[in-house]
């Protein structure tokens, strides 16, 4: 651009009378008309749906969370064991900008029931409880930005040059003395203008939502909705650049749009779906009862090849050379809570080795996938935006982890409690099966509570995305330059 | 003269490089479709048959200490006791002869055979598990699991034959008919074959025949194919049934497709207006109006919360357990006939545990009814308001023809849950009453086989989709042929 | 063979065409002359039936139009200022649909060939693609068409506009000999030299009317250019 006005002596403003008369013509099309209006329109529905989901969804969480962590405290007198049995549940967090971009949340579990000895898994996936047709998709504003905007694009630029060329006025334009790179320069200026028409009224209605929100509570999301915006706005321009390009390169109006259509259709239906299907070839993962067998089965013959009951025996036969007596039970700690804390830890292994492989497995399908937006821009923003909205993988799997290391801490405290009020109960006891435990003691375990990645974490993991998506958006520029220096003034 | 022009159409088409291309890519969809889709329906078996194989094989090992047990018993003369529940075991009888840790600690899994066709349509198959592990816990409990896959997959969608029919066809179909007219008459040919003995209705019908014919063949012989080559049998009267009602719901789709275009192009203006029109009308009517229908489904009829429903639970599981002695005597006073000789106040873990699961279920239960009652009220928002758009009808049709849609899979749940009844019959009766198992018993504990609901039952629940489909490409075509007489070839 | 009858046709407060009454027999070859607008493409997009009369009535063989919009077109042939064809097909392969699509589907590919040969494409040209044909081998392949057609009536819209002379002057010659095959011929043209070399009559129209007929064996080239003239002020 700079060198263009340096090699070019014309008036910059040159680019400015170019994008005005295609601002105008193209608010005056009654194609525009009605185009930005059911946007407009569909965006105002998705947002305000998604929001009064987003409130009903966080004032539930939190209250569910509340009376979990009251009830875990309020279970009743007894054995501390029992009450790591009796547990806790963790309810997964609303992304903060989870209005916008609901993300995967439809599809993942936002309870994860937290007991002794088990790992499990986030159930209750909202998916599943509503209709098949929710499997077309979510209407919510970033799938309309991802989806509707680009045809919207393609619909008000990809008549630009060829209609241009198609009347004859191209010619006519070229020998008013514009320059080639001013004309593309102004139509991109003119047609991206009327298209942020369309998009103001979601601008407008996301503004007012952010200042309903308490910002205090998530401080990095000022950087959020700011990053967002900037990839939202570069996907956008990627479609402008390549509208223009190709209306300029390709000979009539007809040509432009059906290449420019089917690029979109490829780029936002096909390319998804094909990629989701090559990131499962290439990473496949197991179903539940895959998943299940084979952590059950590692729970007993051991990850490494040497049984969990042989471990155990040997630390149990070191455990009593170290204190020189012939039986378990002369121990001078109560053996039964020392046993359960122990094969958990065993267990600890075994989940982290599949529970974490699962997560990997999840992880590099979606990284892959990113990486396949060489072929479609689509691809790494929707994982960036759900990423930034909090509704990705990311959240969920920082949200399972926590309820994981929550679980462990719970577990960890009734057993080391077990374990030492029997002692102080009985000397050396072996029959504190009985020995209850209160609200007093069941407040050593903290409530659940955990906080979502924040935007650091959110950049490092999309910042290739990110990357790749501002690729494109240099070679959509350099496309639109390039056929601005080709285009033809004439059909034939 | 049919035939002239139709032969002529497919000579023009097949000399069209970019609709030959573009019908390569077409086959080569639907290939990888069924292909994938065969891939789920493979994964989804084998986790079944993983963990059902697993638990089996607990059971097994249990038969076989009884059976070791049993022995010994014969050997001494004695007779067969039955086992206390207890973390360690030691000496005395096994676990396996106690009913109760039998059907606690291994359980029968149920499970949901796919149909031949089941790869055409991925549809509910990958959230909803098809195979459900049956216990002695309630049934909220037993249910309470989904199948896992990445979520980042679920929400982008398989890619299944089912998409290719209801999202790339159209958009195929479009592509080579968008300007069925417009193009002629731009490049002047329309005038030329006019001013021949030809109608227009008849020229428009014919070239809708050629266009029809190369779509069709297309989609149904390598679909078929692809079904065949992955492993669908398709030899059987149910299949042959849904192979039938599949070839009538997906040419249907596509003469919508076709006489949407021939709608718009009888409106007479130019190729790119039309291209604009009916990318416009394909993103209506496969993307806009379903996710809308879908909204309105979800704001009307909503889940319950879950999360109200979990702490309920907890609060029933508390109370049960407060009132323990209560909940216990409520349960022997439910099964009288199964309390033991001198032994009326079992306070045995086990029993008791029993007994508390069965009070949170008997809180919980009109809660958990509610989540099939939103469902169904989702689902009948969905059928009223499916006439809205061909390809809400269409994916109705698809789900249910391939067996995965939430009907057959409410016929499944129906079974799973008159499986678990006998499941907790068979064992409760034998464990309240401390007797023990025999290895007898073994052969005799409840196997879960599904019965596949009839095909009338299909047909009821397609009907009033391909009935709606049939309705809305009558109206259709005949609007797009009526506007076709107000063409003006000049002026 | 081709006759209107008080033809007319308005578009909103516009007369495109006012009460035009044409008689034109076989082995006639009538040029209408006109400026842009006149009414001569209607006239001839009327016979088609393309466009309905707002009066009048147009007939074919004695056959009205619009009562018989398929029979009349057995009758007639169709060149417009350029012939629009097939454009991924051959020439030929144009030739044999177009005649299968007029109701002939006795000739054989050798007969089809003659026709080309007729009207004097090069052999070369046959099996090509058309759409890297010239303007003046696609109307003699339209001329072929109606060749096929066996056409009784020929309607032919400027076809020599934009014909270099040479080309120009061998379609002359091919409708000469359609003449003499005993087609009714009215083709619009700009070209008065033409008109008077080539056709038997000359009507000259003006917004819509027809203003004065001529024959052209009673009048010279100059007289035809100074009566046109005259017609336009």
């Amino acid at each position: 651009m700079a060198e263009a006005s340096l090699t070019r002596p014309s008036p910059p403003s040159m680019i400015g009378i170019v994008a005005r008369k295609e601002f105008t013509e193209t608010l005056r099309d009654g194609r525009f008309k009605w185009t930005a209006a059911i946007m407009a329109l569909l965006l105002l529905t998705a947002l305000a749906s998604g929001w009064q989901r987003y409130a009903a969804y966080a004032e539930m969480q939190a209250a569910a969370q509340g009376t979990s962590n009251t009830q875990w405290l309020k279970q009743g007198d007894k054995n501390p064991h029992s009450a790591a049995h009796y547990g806790n549940y963790a309810f997964k967090q609303a992304g903060s900008l989870s209005f916008f971009d609901s993300g995967i949340e439809p599809y993942t579990g936002n309870l994860l029931f937290m007991e002794a000895h088990k790992q499990n898994l986030a159930i209750s996936r909202p998916a599943n409880d509503m209709s098949a047709v929710t499997r077309f998709g979510e209407i919510n504003g970033a799938t309309i930005l991802q989806i509707l905007m680009p045809l919207l694009i393609i619909f008000l630029g990809f008549a630009a040059f060829a209609g241009e060329r198609e009347r004859g006025t191209l010619r006519q334009l070229m020998s008013m003395g514009v320059s080639r790179q001013e004309l593309m320069w102004g139509k991109a200026l003119g047609i991206g203008g009327a298209a942020m028409l369309a998009i103001v009224p979601c601008l407008a209605v996301g503004t007012a939502v952010l200042a309903a929100l308490d910002v205090s509570a998530a401080p990095d999301l000022g950087a959020r909705v700011g990053v967002l915006a900037l990839a939202y706005g570069a996907y956008g321009l990627i479609f402008l650049f390549l509208t223009l390009g190709v209306s300029a390169l390709l000979g009539a109006p007809r040509n432009a749009l059906i290449v420019l259509v089917g690029f979109w259709a490829f780029s936002v239906f096909l390319a998804p779906k094909t990629a989701a299907e090559i990131s499962k070839l290439v990473h496949p993962s197991p179903s539940l009862g895959e998943f299940q067998a084979e952590m059950k089965a590692d729970q007993v013959r051991g990850l490494d090849g040497v049984p969990t009951a042989a471990k155990f025996g040997k630390y149990v036969r070191e455990l009593m050379a170290q204190y020189n007596v012939e039986s378990p039970m002369k121990l001078p700690m109560y053996f039964p809570a020392l046993r359960m804390q122990k094969l958990e830890e065993f267990d600890h292994v075994v989940f982290d080795h599949h529970y974490n492989s699962l997560r990997d497995t999840y992880m590099a399908q979606r990284r892959l996938q990113d990486a396949l937006g060489v072929f479609a821009p689509v691809l790494p923003l929707t994982s960036a935006s759900m990423g930034l909205a909090g509704s990705d993988l990311l959240h969920h799997d920082t949200y399972t982890q926590a309820a994981e290391s929550h679980r462990r801490l719970m577990v960890e405290r009734m057993n080391g409690y077990l374990s030492k009020a029997a002692v102080d109960l009985n000397g050396v006891s072996n029959s504190s099966n009985y020995m209850t435990a209160d609200e007093e003691v069941f407040a050593i375990v903290p409530p659940f509570a955990y906080a979502p990645p924040d935007v650091r974490a959110v950049l490092a993991e999309y910042g290739g995305g990110l990357g790749l998506l501002f690729a494109w958006l240099l070679a959509a520029l350099g496309f639109a330059l390039f056929a601005a220096s080709r285009f033809r003034l004439d059909v034939r | 003269m049919y035939a002239t022009i139709v032969g002529h159409e497919t000579r023009v088409l097949a000399k069209t490089p970019a609709l030959v291309w573009v019908l390569l890519l077409l086959i080569a969809a639907v290939v990888f479709g069924a292909w994938s889709a065969s891939n789920t329906v493979a994964r989804n078996s084998a986790g079944g048959q993983a963990i059902g194989g697993y638990e089996q094989s607990l059971r097994d090992r249990m038969r076989a200490d009884l059976a070791k047990y049993e022995a010994k018993v014969k050997a001494s003369g004695g007779t067969l006791e039955f086992a206390a529940v207890n973390h360690a075991p030691g000496e005395g009888p096994p676990q396996a002869t106690n009913a109760g840790a039998v059907g606690s600690e291994t359980a029968a899994y149920a499970v949901l055979p796919p149909t031949a066709l089941a790869a055409l349509s991925i549809g509910q198959s990958d959230i909803n598990l098809a195979y459900i592990p049956v216990n002695m816990r309630n049934v909220v409990d037993v249910t309470k699991e989904n199948e896992i896959e990445n979520p980042v997959n679920l929400k982008t969608g398989g890619f299944d034959v089912a998409f290719v029919v209801i999202f790339l066809m159209p958009i195929f179909i479009l592509a080579m008919s968008y300007d069925l007219l417009s193009s002629e008459k731009e490049r002047g040919t329309l005038a030329m074959v006019l001013a021949h003995p030809i109608s227009l209705a008849k020229f428009m019908a014919s070239k809708l025949i050629s266009r029809l014919v190369v779509m069709i063949a297309v989609v149904l012989a390598f679909g078929l194919g692809a079904v065949a080559a992955t492993g669908g049998d398709l030899a059987n009267a149910d299949t042959l049934v849904r192979l039938a009602l599949w070839f009538g719901a997906t040419v249907l789709y596509c003469l919508f497709w076709f006489a949407l275009a021939v709608l718009v192009n009888a409106r007479g203006a130019g190729s790119a207006t039309n291209g604009i029109v009916l990318a416009g009308s394909w993103l209506l009517f496969v993307v806009v109006v379903p996710t809308l229908v879908s909204l309105l489904a979800t704001t009307l009829y909503p889940a319950p919360s879950r999360f109200d429903f979990t702490t309920a639970a907890r609060e029933a599981q508390t109370k049960a357990e407060f009132e323990r002695m209560q909940a216990l005597d409520q349960y022997y006073y439910d099964h009288l006939e199964l309390v033991p000789d001198g032994d009326k106040k079992a306070n045995d873990f086990l029993t008791l545990a029993m007994a508390n699961s069965a009070a949170v279920e008997k809180a919980v239960l009109p809660l958990y009814q509610r989540f099939q009652a939103q469902l169904d009220a989702q689902e009948a928002t969905v059928a009223r308001f499916q006439y809205l758009s061909p390809a809400i009808m269409m994916q109705r049709a698809m789900n249910d023809i391939a067996g995965t849609g939430p009907g057959r899979y409410a016929h499944f749940m129906d079974q799973v849950f008159a499986f678990h009844r006998a499941w907790q019959e068979f064992f409760t009766a034998k464990f309240l009453k401390r007797e023990p198992l025999t290895t007898a018993d073994y052969d005799r504990i409840p196997r879960f086989s599904y019965a596949e609901e009839s095909l009338g039952a299909v047909l009821g629940r397609l009907a009033p989709s391909l009935i709606g489909l049939l309705l809305v490409v009558a109206g259709l075509t005949t609007a797009a042929f009526a506007g076709l007489r107000r063409y003006r070839v000049a002026g | 063979m081709l006759e209107a009858t008080g033809l007319s046709k308005k578009y909103g407060d516009l007369d495109a065409l006012k009460g035009l009454n044409l008689s034109i027999k076989s082995g006639d070859i009538y040029c209408l002359l006109g400026a842009n607008g006149a009414g001569k493409s209607t006239t001839i997009n009327l016979f088609l039936n393309f466009i309905d009369p707002s009066g009048g009535t147009a007939t074919v063989n004695g056959l009205d139009v619009t009562k018989h919009p398929l029979e009349t077109k057995k009758f007639l042939a169709y060149i417009p200022e350029t012939v629009m064809l097939y454009g991924n097909l051959t020439g030929f392969e144009n030739l044999a649909y177009f005649a299968k699509l007029g109701g002939h589907d006795e000739y054989t590919d050798a007969d089809l060939k003659n026709f080309l040969k007729q009207v004097g494409l090069q052999d070369d040209a046959f099996d090509k693609r058309v759409s890297a044909y010239s303007k003046g081998m696609r109307q003699k392949v339209g001329v072929a068409i109606a060749l096929a057609k066996q056409a009784k009536a020929l309607l032919l819209d400027e076809p020599t506009s934009g014909l270099d002379p040479k080309a120009s002057n061998e379609f002359s010659e091919l409708l000469k000999q359609l003449q003499k095959g005993g087609a009714a011929i009215l083709m619009a043209t700009h070209d008065l030299f033409r008109a008077k070399e080539t056709g038997t009559r000359i009507g000259i129209m003006r917004e819509g009317k027809l203003m004065r007929e001529l024959s052209t064996d009673e009048v010279s080239h100059a007289d035809v250019e100074r009566i046109y003239l005259e017609h336009m002020h």
